[in-house]
């Protein structure tokens, strides 16, 4: 249980950096997005399927799935 | 759909007010391929010696289990944020067509904020160009369009026979409109 606690301060820090990263690129996206601005009917190619709130969606199961991911790495791997 | 960005409309950066939008579109799918297939392979790398880590019992000191540790965690989040900022910047790269110009609007997260317009009347010639096996089944290529002293190539149009024509069919209907005004403009001017 003592070792296990050990775990903590580097979860910790790599989650907040996942966090930190990921806020900043969706920021620097959102930005730079804005002035494109996606329809959202079009004809149907591909692509109008990533409207704003599907994006903001898929950044924020992203950084779920990549926290997980350094968790369970660390869960697995850590001495 | 009640996020401001997609209820403003057809509405982007130096767009005209007399402008109608026509359509728009992003390079070919194809283009993340690579990125992806190269992502997969750092997880499978990353996977691969986290796993032989675990059942291998290679590595049972706990200061090199730490620093492998801390190794495979920096490349896995490195191969998955440097795929994020490639998908971004591949949605950064818009084409918007409308009936009186081309914008090519290129932009990166943080390095790049390039756009180019080009009057569609002034188009001499439009050329697609479609080399290879792969282009040719999944349908995009090359447009290359020539104006007097330019010449904008747009790699990895998807749709490319689609688009070919209607831009073709947008320069005519843009060329009978500058006419018009011309003759219109002449007629005004002669006693």
């Amino acid at each position: 249980m003592i070792v296990r606690m050990g775990i903590l301060t580097p979860l910790l820090s790599w989650c907040l950096l996942i966090l930190v990263i990921e806020i900043a690129f969706w920021g620097l996206f959102r930005r730079k997005i804005m002035q494109i601005c996606l329809p959202i009917h079009g004809d149907a190619i591909f692509f109008h399927f990533f409207t704003v709130w599907r994006l903001r969606l898929f950044a924020i199961v992203h950084t779920v799935a990549l926290i997980l991911c350094v968790i369970i790495g660390h869960l697995l791997l850590w001495p | 759909m009640s996020d401001p960005v997609v209820s403003a409309g057809f509405s982007f950066q130096a767009k005209d007010r007399s402008e109608a939008f026509q359509f728009y579109f992003h390079q070919h799918w194809v283009r993340l391929v690579w990125p992806f297939l190269r992502l997969i392979l750092w997880n499978v790398l990353i996977a691969g010696t986290g796993l032989t880590m675990v059942f291998g019992g290679t590595f049972d000191e706990p200061r090199t289990r730490h620093t492998i540790l801390i190794i495979l965690t920096t490349f896995f989040l490195l191969a998955h944020f440097e795929f994020l900022a490639r998908f971004y910047h591949y949605l950064l790269y818009v084409i918007v067509v409308t009936d009186k110009r081309i914008h090519r609007i290129k932009k990166t997260l943080l390095t790049m904020d390039d756009q180019e317009s080009t009057d569609l009347w002034v188009l001499q010639d439009i050329h697609k160009r479609q080399h290879g096996i792969i282009q040719n089944i999944l349908g995009y290529g090359s447009l290359i369009l020539q104006a007097q002293d330019t010449e904008v190539r747009i790699h990895f149009t998807p749709a490319i026979n689609k688009r070919y024509a209607a831009l073709t069919r947008l320069r005519e209907q843009a060329r009978v409109f500058v006419s018009r005004l011309e003759e219109s403009f002449r007629k005004s001017r002669t006693p």
